[in-house]
C-alpha cells in the first residue's frame, strides 16, 4: 500500500477514517476524516501508521509489537475496543471511526495515560517474576488445564469496555481485579489475606455488575469477569471481613 | 523485559465500605425470596379471579388480604421488595461515584424512603385487613 | 522504578479528556449498546427493569391508596385498569418482572462465582423460560378481556 497506488496503476479502493483528534492546550477534541487506501488485509493500524506518513505527521499514536501480544495499541474502533494492529480495515464498513480507549485521560491524540489502569493493580502484582515451573514440567495432579494469567498484556480494552468504569474512576477495574485472583491462584509468597482486603475495596469486586463487556473485549484469553467472579465467590463465602485499604 | 511501573500520588480511595459481601448477600437473599412472592402475588391478582386482568373488586381485595396466609404473604412481599429496592437503587447511585458526603445523604435518603415505604405499606395492608 | 521519571514523560497538572461511551450524560453509558454484546445488553436491561419497578411500587401503592376511599373509587379505577392500554402495560409489568427476576437468578449465580463461564447460556435459557411464561400471560391477560 503507498501513495503511489496499486502497481497495476489503478487507485486502491478507500475508506473513510474519522480519528479523534485532541492535543494540549485545544479548547476540545474534534474529529478529523482522511480518506485511506485499504486493501484486503490491512490493519486498522497500518492505516493510521498510513495517515501519519502521508496526511498528518502530527497524528499521535501507540504502538510496539505488531502482532497482539505487548498490548500497546488498544483503541476504540467503531465503538468496539480492539488491538489495531490485528484488526482488518476491510471488515469494518466504508467509515471507520477510531478513538482513543474510554475511561481513560487522553493525552493526545489516541494515546491515554496507561498510569490510569497500572496503578489499579494490587502493589503484590511484582514488576518482574520468575516463573516457578520448568518448561518441561507437567501440570499438577487433577488439573487438566489451567490459565496463566501473564496472558495479561494490560492494554486496557477491559477498563475502556466496563459499563461501571463509564461512571466510576474509583472502581479498581477488571485488569487489577483478576491480576488478585491470580495471586490467589498462584500467590508465590503474597499474603493472600492482603489480597482479599484488597479486593474488598468498596471500589472492587462488589462494584462490578457481570456486565461481562470486560471479557469479551480481552484480547489475551485472561476472562477478567470470570476471575472477578471467582474473587467474589471467595469473599461472599464469608472468610473475610469487610477491610478499609490503606493508600498505597 | 522489564515492564516500568510510574507510581502516582494516592487514589481516591472511599473511606468507609459501601459495598460488602454482606449486601450482595441481602440482595441476593430478597431476591430468591422475592422470586417465590411475586410469582404468587401475580398469579394472586392477575391470574386466579375470573374478571377482565384477573383484577379483583373492592370486596374480593378485601377478603384476600383478610386471609392470614395471604396477609403474611404480602407483608413479608413489601419488607423484601422495599430491601431489594432501596439496595437496588444505592447500587445504581453509587456508581455514580458520589462523595463521602452525597454518600451519606444518599444512604439517609434511602433509609427513609425505606422505612416510609414499609411504614405506609403496613398502614395500607393493615387498614384494608381491618375492613374486612 | 518507582516515582521515576520516563524520559519524554510530561508532568501535568491536570489530566486530558476522558472518553465515556453514551451522549454526555454519565449514566448513560451504561445503555449504550454501540460494541456491547450480550452480557453488557444484559447488564443494561436489568438496570432498567429495575429503575421501573422502584416507579411501579410507588404506583402501584399510590393506586391501592383508592382502596381506601371506598368500593366507588376502586371501581372507578378498574374501569380505567380493564382497558387495552392497562393491560398492555400490565403485560409490560410481566416482562420487567420476569426479566430482572430471571436475570436475577443468573446474576446471582454468576456473580457469586458459579457457572460464570456459561453466563451466556445461562441468559439464553432464562429467556426461553421468560418468553414462555410472558406469551402465556399475555395471552390470558388479553383473553380475559
Amino acid at each position: 500500500m503507498s501513495e503511489a497506488g496499486h502497481p497495476n496503476g489503478s487507485s486502491p479502493p478507500t475508506r473513510t477514517f474519522r480519528v479523534y483528534r485532541y492535543k494540549r492546550g485545544d479548547p476540545g477534541w474534534r474529529f478529523d476524516g482522511f480518506e485511506v487506501p485499504v486493501g484486503g488485509r490491512t490493519t486498522v493500524l497500518e492505516a493510521l501508521r498510513w495517515i501519519q506518513l502521508h496526511r498528518d505527521r502530527t497524528l499521535a499514536l501507540r504502538h510496539s509489537c505488531l502482532h497482539a501480544s505487548c498490548g500497546t495499541c488498544g483503541m476504540q474502533v467503531n465503538g468496539r475496543e480492539v488491538l489495531a494492529c490485528v484488526t482488518l480495515a476491510d471488515t469494518l464498513g466504508s467509515t471507520i471511526t477510531v478513538e482513543p480507549l474510554a475511561n481513560i485521560p487522553v493525552l493526545t491524540d489516541l494515546v491515554v495515560d496507561m498510569r490510569q489502569l497500572f496503578e489499579r493493580f494490587p502493589d503484590e502484582i511484582g514488576t518482574v517474576r520468575t516463573s516457578d515451573a520448568l518448561p518441561q514440567a507437567s501440570p499438577p495432579d487433577g488439573i487438566e488445564t489451567y490459565e496463566r494469567f501473564e496472558d495479561c498484556i494490560e492494554c486496557g480494552l477491559c477498563l475502556s469496555a466496563c459499563p461501571v468504569s463509564a461512571t466510576s474512576d474509583a472502581y479498581l477495574g477488571p485488569a487489577a481485579l483478576a491480576a488478585a485472583q491470580r495471586l490467589l491462584e498462584e500467590p508465590r509468597g503474597v499474603d493472600p489475606e492482603r489480597i482479599l482486603d484488597w479486593a474488598q475495596d468498596p471500589n472492587g469486586a462488589w462494584q462490578c455488575h457481570a456486565a461481562f463487556e470486560c471479557t469479551e473485549a480481552c484480547p489475551s484469553n485472561v476472562r477478567p469477569a470470570e476471575r472477578i467472579m471467582a474473587l467474589r465467590g471467595t469473599l461472599a463465602g464469608g472468610r473475610r471481613t469487610v477491610a478499609t485499604v490503606m493508600p498505597g | 523485559m522489564a515492564t516500568v511501573r510510574i507510581r502516582e500520588a494516592v487514589r481516591r480511595r472511599s473511606p468507609r465500605a459501601p459495598r460488602s459481601a454482606g449486601e450482595w448477600r441481602t440482595m441476593t437473599l430478597t431476591g430468591l425470596g422475592l422470586l417465590v412472592l411475586v410469582t404468587v402475588h401475580m398469579i394472586a391478582n392477575h391470574f386466579v379471579v375470573r374478571s377482565i386482568g384477573g383484577l379483583r373488586d373492592y370486596q374480593q381485595v378485601l377478603a384476600y388480604i383478610a386471609n392470614p396466609a395471604i396477609f403474611t404473604i404480602e407483608s413479608l412481599f413489601l419488607l423484601f421488595v422495599t430491601v431489594h429496592a432501596m439496595l437496588g437503587l444505592r447500587g445504581v447511585l453509587l456508581d455514580l461515584d458520589p462523595g463521602p458526603r452525597l454518600r451519606r445523604w444518599i444512604d439517609r435518603g434511602l433509609a427513609v424512603l425505606g422505612l416510609a415505604t414499609l411504614a405506609y405499606g403496613y398502614f395500607l395492608i393493615g387498614t384494608l385487613a381491618s375492613r374486612a | 522504578m518507582s516515582g521515576q521519571e520516563l524520559p519524554g514523560i510530561e508532568r501535568r497538572g491536570d489530566d486530558g479528556p476522558v472518553l465515556r461511551k453514551g451522549v454526555g450524560i454519565p449514566a448513560s453509558g451504561w445503555f449504550d449498546p454501540r460494541g456491547r454484546a450480550l452480557g453488557g445488553f444484559a447488564f443494561a436491561v436489568n438496570r432498567v427493569t429495575g429503575l421501573g419497578l422502584v416507579v411501579y411500587l410507588y404506583l402501584h401503592l399510590a393506586v391501592l391508596s383508592m382502596l381506601l376511599r371506598g368500593e366507588s373509587a376502586w371501581s372507578g379505577f378498574l374501569r380505567l385498569a380493564t382497558n387495552w392500554l392497562f393491560l398492555s402495560l400490565d403485560v409490560l409489568l410481566i416482562f420487567g418482572i420476569l426479566y430482572h427476576g430471571l436475570n436475577g437468578i443468573r446474576v446471582a449465580l454468576v456473580g457469586s462465582g458459579l457457572v460464570a463461564d456459561r453466563q451466556k447460556a445461562l441468559w439464553w435459557a432464562l429467556g426461553v423460560i421468560g418468553t414462555i411464561t410472558l406469551a402465556f400471560s399475555a395471552l390470558h391477560i388479553y383473553g380475559s378481556r
